[in-house]
């Protein structure tokens, strides 16, 4: 049997457009449902990607910070959940928001600041780390389980 | 008519008693300072200290307003946006009050009742206006044909202003909430100390962006080898000047595009000295008349939600116990 193993790919992006662009391309490849979490400092460009990924899905609404409410859903070509743990620190918050149900029922679920849950990190298809290495530039890596190494194909 | 607001949107427990014909007859708030620790609003704490807070709240008011809960003839609550469990809350408790006492109920957009705050000092909404609703959770720019018609001009494209002086505050170990924080400490520091990026002025709409700013304090503040109370005060005066610069010109030149001659502010950052200072200023180099409400009632009270509901009211309004909660939408139209 093929060992399963996960998959890594680094991209530099050089401005906030770029990143968005990654998103967005990221976002076309998602044909089902899976969890994504985003991992990296405040003003890494996590919600930017996330806006990204958002429209590579079809999402037309605009795609703003959830920090405020925690949790939003947009229409895309699959449902889309936006989850922001920043305020965050306990497991029982983030129960208390019903992600779980979400998890497996089709939906894309985009977590920032998904290290905060064990639980959920510990779920994610793909882990997407976002490190600032200059004004405008960002280290992105993109790290996905075997079964959905697909989605990175080409990236 | 005698209205009781209720408002458990985000984490404060508010309550007020209105009448449309005597204006304020009572309001209540309790704060939830708890937050203050986590740097944000935690929702399961907010919720169950909206379950803590809402009975003795309600007692209290009642007990201060010398009226019997039979002479409330109607009742307001937020139904969004906000938290979901924290609406729940405050719906519920309005749901079973309006069954009990057989009143009529509505639920009220929380937006809607922070512009109608600026009624609360008396003097009704003066139309058409342009009102900046900028808080925590929201940066919108309305046009306000008449009380009830309402049509968003301009949206944050990513973060709220709010949330800017949250995220700036914890950069800067300011504490929460962000807003009073950073500007008690901007009160001592150079405005022009940094430049930090005004995002979108250039563009030809209204909307707003606020993220890139948060990202360039943080660069800013990890480029220094030491954060001196000085540097913190110069980065606080320097970052609000930022927020306040693009707040003012977007909503002076949508009032100027949209020809109205009144520019109103609603909503937590409405209390920001510097932004009402500012905002003055301009609309009077203009011949633009400025509002805003009083400082009580820029943050979230069951007053607002009371005026607004009376407005609701009267047209005969009765959502009944049926009333749903919603996490975010634009304020709809009405009349």
């Amino acid at each position: 049997m093929p060992e399963s193993r996960p998959e890594t790919t680094i991209i530099t992006t050089n401005s906030e457009s770029e990143t968005e662009r990654l998103g967005v391309s990221l976002g076309c490849r998602i044909d089902k449902g899976l969890c994504i979490s985003l991992v990296g400092a405040l003003g890494s460009g996590k919600s930017v990607l996330v806006r990204g990924i958002c429209k590579g899905l079809g999402v037309e609404e605009d795609v703003l910070s959830p920090t405020f409410i925690l949790y939003e859903e947009y229409v895309g070509r699959v449902p889309v959940i936006h989850l922001d743990l920043y305020r965050l620190d306990h497991e029982r918050d983030i129960e208390e928001l019903g992600v779980w149900d979400r998890l497996g029922d089709g939906s894309v679920v985009l977590v920032e600041w998904g290290d905060r849950s064990v639980h959920l990190f510990g779920v994610s298809d793909i882990v997407i780390n976002l490190e600032i290495i200059g004004d405008t530039e960002r280290r992105i890596a993109v790290r996905s389980s075997s079964d959905c190494a697909g989605v990175l194909e080409g990236l | 008519m005698v209205v009781l607001g209720i408002e458990t949107s985000c984490d404060d427990t508010s309550l007020a008693l209105f009448s449309s014909e005597r204006g304020i007859i009572a309001d209540l708030t309790a704060n939830q300072l708890i937050h203050e620790k986590y740097g944000g609003v935690v929702p399961e704490i907010a919720s169950r200290a909206h379950i803590r807070n809402l009975l003795p709240v309600f007692s209290r008011l009642m007990a201060e307003s010398g009226i019997t809960e039979r002479e409330i003839e109607g009742i307001g609550v937020s139904n969004g946006p906000g938290l979901i469990g924290s609406l729940l809350v405050g719906v519920s408790f309005a749901k079973a009050l309006a069954f009990a006492l057989d009143r009529p109920l509505v639920g009220v957009h929380h937006i809607e009742a922070h512009i109608l705050a600026n009624e609360l000092g008396g003097e009704s909404l003066e139309t058409p206006a342009i009102v900046l609703v900028v808080s925590g959770g929201h940066t919108s720019l309305y046009r306000v044909e008449t009380v009830g018609r309402y049509e968003l001009v301009g949206n944050t494209r990513d973060d709220a202003a709010g949330e800017a002086f949250d995220k700036i505050s914890k950069l800067l170990d300011l504490g929460f909430p962000g807003g009073p924080a950073v500007e008690k400490a901007a009160s001592s520091g150079n405005p022009h100390a940094v430049e930090f990026p005004r995002a979108m002025l250039k563009q030809n709409n209204f909307d707003l962006s606020f993220s890139g700013l948060k990202t360039a304090v943080r660069l800013y503040v990890e480029s220094l080898p030491a954060l001196t109370p000085q540097v913190v005060s110069d980065v606080a005066a320097s970052a609000q000047e930022a927020i306040v610069d693009v707040l003012v010109q977007k909503t002076i030149a949508c009032a100027v595009h949209h020809r109205v001659s009144h520019v109103y502010l609603a909503g937590g950052v409405a209390a920001n000295g510097e932004l009402r200072g500012r905002l003055s200023a301009e609309s009077e180099k203009l011949d633009i008349t400025y509002h805003a409400p009083l400082l009580r009632y820029c943050t979230d009270n069951g007053a607002m939600v009371a005026c607004a509901a009376a407005r609701h009211l009267d047209m005969g309004r009765d959502d009944g116990l049926d009333l749903d909660v919603f996490a975010r939408r634009p304020v709809t139209s009405w009349v």
